[in-house]
């Protein structure tokens, strides 16, 4: 039953994976004869290159995934709000109105952010307008900067309504029943989000934080649109590497992508884990109504 | 409470074959390709120009180009594909592409693979991309005297030509059009333009945040890095000199130097640089620098015509001359429309096209055409096209063309910027 | 937490909202904009030129918008081929290495296309798929083949067995259980998976530059060289219309699936 669909992924993504592995240890080569060898890991370990990049992106998929969940929390309980202040709920249109930007590729989200958040972009020419800041110059820099704030800024509007949608049928499972409840005993409606909706939401939280992460840290257009010449998000790094037209370096850029892999992986492990400890100390908040 | 009885599992076992096969069936029509060896085709170099013609009649031209301006894509879909069509049954299919060292990748990956029937059959190239493509023997030809339009128009002896940057064609890719690198300007915040590199570093400093080049890979920020390597040089002559002589290094260090002082006084204090010339473009249009720069000497006038760029812009060349070169069409070792794409190649080396090219409502780039092969008519028309203030006309350009360096060259200066400048 | 401090929550939500809306509207008016110089906050030389020449035949928009609609349909079709058994086993059974399996199944959402795709394109060149229409659909079920899983999977196990117990036992025959039972519990979640689906083979440029090479010619391969510094008008006229279209697919198929819930009341 599971065969076909197993058999697709297991050969068309496994394999993608598996001969990346092996032509970065320099197992499939394009000419010569293959030979397992390190040097394309060591050769990247020892690239400052390299680490600037890792880090860089690092840096910006931890800041997005915790932007983007905060954001999303935020909004949460915005929804909580609309949806136990009146009796019909009109929440659902909120929410779908919150996913607008899923509706463009990050390519397109990457180009708006570009735009408009550019020094001589919309943004600015409204505050300048406003009389806020007196020159172009004024505004702050937040696209193609070597921090990575524009790149960060597009990825929390595309991925924290990704978020909510993930959490807001958790949401919709907290009974009114409880909230009454809560009320009586003298709850306002923060802490009945705190003490109930939170906690149910904590694992798929988890989930698709995690997912934001693995997404944030390998994507391609959003840091090649917003980011700067130097350093590279790892992406880019090796896709730049792969075109480059020097197929002896190939190695190097499957090399980097499996490194990506790793480093996803591990972050999955630490969530897998956090998760799972966490479990029990889920449990008790509603239990205890 | 699962109901299993033994149909029901037949059933299914039955249903999961049908589908375990079905996508493999997807998949066998399309994997025929690779038989087909070039043995089966016929000898293109020995045929008679009429043979030529009649064996792309019919065929299928796919032509890879850079997809980012609506000018040269018009001119393509909307005067050249019907020409082709109407005249020789060929069908004319526009690629875009968003940077065409993919597509050299790509066949070369083919090559390596073994693939005879490439996608490609037209690729628009030069300079480095020419030159990887070359030395992996990615090319088919050579073809260019082979085309009447070539024959009759142009100039086999014409350096510019002959050499795209440095590296000796040898007939494997046909002129299509010039470029010169020009700087454009801001007449309204710029009463006189730097006419050399001191001039330049001079407007910097008193008007810092004002000024600002690609990073180098891009092609135009590249040459803004070998202008000041040139005027270090000096000329293009003392350049050679040099490199005889194994003198280039302390120029070149003194090139990185200025670059590094000028660091502070450009935009964003240098701390990154636009990408690709485009985004110089915008920030030159949204008012955020006052200096772009461009290979196409028309492109002020282009811009200012579609509103993008103000009416006080102004393009002008540097005293020591601006580099000057080709691009070229050059056809992939495993086209599978090779005769088609040899007779496109031969409708765009026409007058016709090469005018229609160069008008400035139309693409506005430079004609390889040897001037003293057209008639007394074809030069009046071209006396007729008005450039307007915002670009230099052609004999003061003309005047100011120095040849490019090769590409090995070109790469090395880029990745030395990028060590000795980008990074620090 | 206040009454007062709640509706400055709410009012930041709100406007949240609308600063989601800002970047469209700005985008529709860059779209039909001549020039556009600072400092002005609406363009005051509007030209429909961009929109002209992205409209009109000549510049294969429209076969572009075509060909990313035919390819996100394939891929849609050979994903349910595949999610549907699988979901099936998944959503209402239960057999060893279950967790692993789905597991599995779910891994390509967490990886990067790019990265799986720069090892599967060789393997794809040797088969001689590179460059078709089939090896680009091929490499779009990776992506979206986990959502389409899911999405199933929920709908099998809301629909469990006993609907179609009970049914059968009072006599409907297959045919009937799966208009009437079967198909109106799957249908939520395959509409679900399948937006997800054309939404996400849309989106995708790298996998089908790197794939088609070309060839196959999608919606965001023609905008993709005005994005990365070309004409800012084109680019925004492209985006425009590349969210019109997504737009309108997902409200045809929302459509679609209140009309289908209204006749086959459950």
């Amino acid at each position: 039953m599971v065969v076909p669909a197993l058999a697709s992924v297991v050969v068309l993504f496994f394999g993608g994976m598996y001969h990346g592995l092996l032509q970065s240890l320099g197992l499939a080569p394009l000419q010569g004869d293959p030979s397992f060898t390190f040097q394309y890991y060591s050769e990247l370990i020892h690239s400052q290159d390299f680490w600037r990049s890792f880090f860089l992106t690092l840096r910006i998929s931890i800041l997005s995934t915790t932007f983007s969940a905060g954001t999303a929390l935020f909004a949460l309980y915005s929804l909580f709000l609309i949806r136990t202040r009146s009796t019909r709920d009109r929440s659902v249109y909120f929410q779908r109105f919150f996913q607008i930007s899923m509706l463009f590729p990050y390519i397109v989200a990457a180009y708006m952010i570009f735009l408009m958040f550019v020094q001589s972009g919309w943004v600015a020419r409204v505050l300048f307008n406003m009389g806020l800041i007196s020159r172009m110059h004024s505004f702050p820099i937040i696209t193609n900067e070597s921090f990575g704030w524009g790149i960060i800024l597009a990825y929390v509007w595309k991925t924290s309504p990704f978020i909510v949608l993930l959490l807001y049928p958790v949401l919709l499972r907290v009974e009114k029943g409880w909230l009454e409840a809560a009320k009586v005993f003298g709850a306002c409606s923060f802490s009945a989000f705190r003490e109930i909706a939170l906690p149910m939401m904590k694992r798929p939280l988890m989930v698709a934080s995690f997912i934001v992460f693995a997404y944030t840290f390998g994507a391609f257009e959003v840091p090649f649109i917003l980011g700067v010449t130097y350093p590279k998000a790892l992406s880019v790094y090796s896709y730049q590497i792969y075109t480059s037209g020097d197929l002896s370096e190939q190695p190097l850029a499957m090399a980097i992508n499996i490194i990506i892999l790793l480093t996803i992986l591990m972050a999955g492990l630490i969530t897998f884990i956090t998760a799972s400890s966490n479990r029990n100390w889920m449990e008790t908040p509603w239990t205890d109504l | 409470m699962q109901p299993r009885g033994g149909n029901y599992i037949m059933k299914k076992g039955l249903f999961l074959l049908l589908l375990v096969l079905l996508p493999l069936v997807l998949l066998l029509p399309f994997s025929t390709h690779s038989g087909i060896t070039s043995a089966g085709e016929p000898d293109l170099k020995s045929s008679e120009w009429q043979d030529v013609i009649a064996l792309a009649s019919g065929q299928t031209v796919h032509m890879y180009m850079w997809g980012g301006n609506n000018g040269t894509n018009l001119f393509i879909d909307e005067w050249v594909a019907p020409r082709l069509l109407d005249d020789h049954r060929i069908t004319l299919k526009r690629v875009p592409v968003t940077d065409i060292r993919e597509m050299i990748n790509k066949v070369l990956t083919e090559k390596q693979m073994k693939k005879e029937k490439g996608s490609a059959d037209i690729l628009w190239i030069n300079g480095e991309n020419f030159r990887l493509a070359m030395e992996n023997g990615l090319l088919w030809g050579p073809f260019i005297s082979l085309l009447p339009n070539y024959r009759e128009y142009i100039d086999p002896d014409a350096e510019d030509l002959k050499y795209d940057f440095g590296t000796d064609t040898q007939g494997y890719e046909a002129p299509w059009g010039k470029a010169q690198f020009v700087m454009i300007y801001n007449s309204e915040k710029i009463t006189e333009p730097p006419l050399s590199l001191a001039e330049l570093m001079n407007f910097i400093r008193e008007n810092p945040g004002r000024f600002t080049y690609p990073s180098p890979p891009d092609f135009t920020g590249s040459c803004f890095v070998r202008q000041v390597l040139l005027e270090n040089y000096g000329s293009y002559g003392k350049y050679l000199d040099l490199k005889a002589k194994e003198q280039i290094l302390q120029k070149k260090a003194d090139s990185w130097d200025l670059l590094n002082k000028m660091k502070p006084y450009l935009w964003r204090e240098g701390n990154t640089y636009p990408d690709s010339v485009g985004i110089l473009d915008q920030l030159f249009a949204n008012g955020e620098v006052w200096f772009t720069m461009n290979y196409n000497p028309l492109h002020a006038y282009n811009q200012v015509r579609n509103g993008l760029f103000p009416e006080t812009t102004r393009t002008y060349v540097f005293r020591s001359g601006t580099f000057s070169n080709t691009h070229y069409l050059a056809i992939p070792f495993n086209a599978k429309s090779k005769a088609g794409a040899m007779v496109a190649i031969n409708l765009l080396l026409s007058v016709e096209a090469q005018i229609e090219k160069f008008k400035p409502h139309v693409w506005g780039d430079g004609m390889v055409l040897d001037s003293s092969a057209l008639s007394e008519e074809q030069m009046e028309v071209l006396g007729r096209i008005y450039l307007g203030p915002y670009s230099l006309p052609p004999e003061e350009l003309e005047k100011s063309r120095v040849p490019e360096f090769s590409s090995q060259e070109i790469e090395m200066i880029e990745e030395e910027w990028m060590e000795e400048v980008g990074k620090k | 937490m206040d009454r007062p401090v709640e509706n400055l929550v709410l009012g930041l939500f709100y406007m949240i909202l609308m600063f989601s809306l800002l970047p469209i509207f700005f985008l529709i008016l860059l779209s039909f904009s001549g020039g556009w110089p600072w400092p002005e906050i609406f363009p005051s030389d509007l030209d429909p030129r961009a929109w002209k020449y992205v409209l009109g035949i000549s510049s294969g928009t429209w076969t572009s918008v075509w060909i990313s609609l035919k390819v996100a349909f394939f891929t849609v079709v050979i994903d349910l081929i595949l999610a549907i058994p699988a979901g099936n086993a998944l959503g209402r059974s239960g057999f060893p290495l279950k967790g692993l399996i789905e597991t599995i199944l779910m891994l390509p959402v967490l990886v990067p296309p790019i990265v799986v795709l720069m090892g599967l394109h060789r393997t794809f060149i040797r088969l001689g798929i590179t460059e078709t229409f089939t090896g680009v659909v091929l490499a779009h079920v990776i992506p979206t083949l986990p959502y389409m899983i899911r999405a199933v999977t929920i709908g099998f196990e809301k629909l469990g067995f006993q609907w179609e117990e009970q049914a059968r036992v009072l006599g409907a025959g297959w045919f009937r259980r799966l208009q009437h039972i079967t198909l109106p519990f799957l249908l939520p979640g395959i509409m679900a998976g399948s937006a997800l689906t054309i939404l996400i083979s849309m989106s995708q440029y790298v996998i089908t530059l790197l794939i088609g090479g070309g060839q196959v010619i999608t919606l965001t391969m023609r905008m993709f060289p005005y994005v990365n510094g070309g004409d800012q008008s084109t680019g925004a006229t492209y985006a425009v219309l590349f969210s019109l279209v997504a737009l309108l697919l997902l409200i045809l198929m929302d459509l679609s699936l209140n009309r289908l819930y209204r006749e086959k009341r459950l």
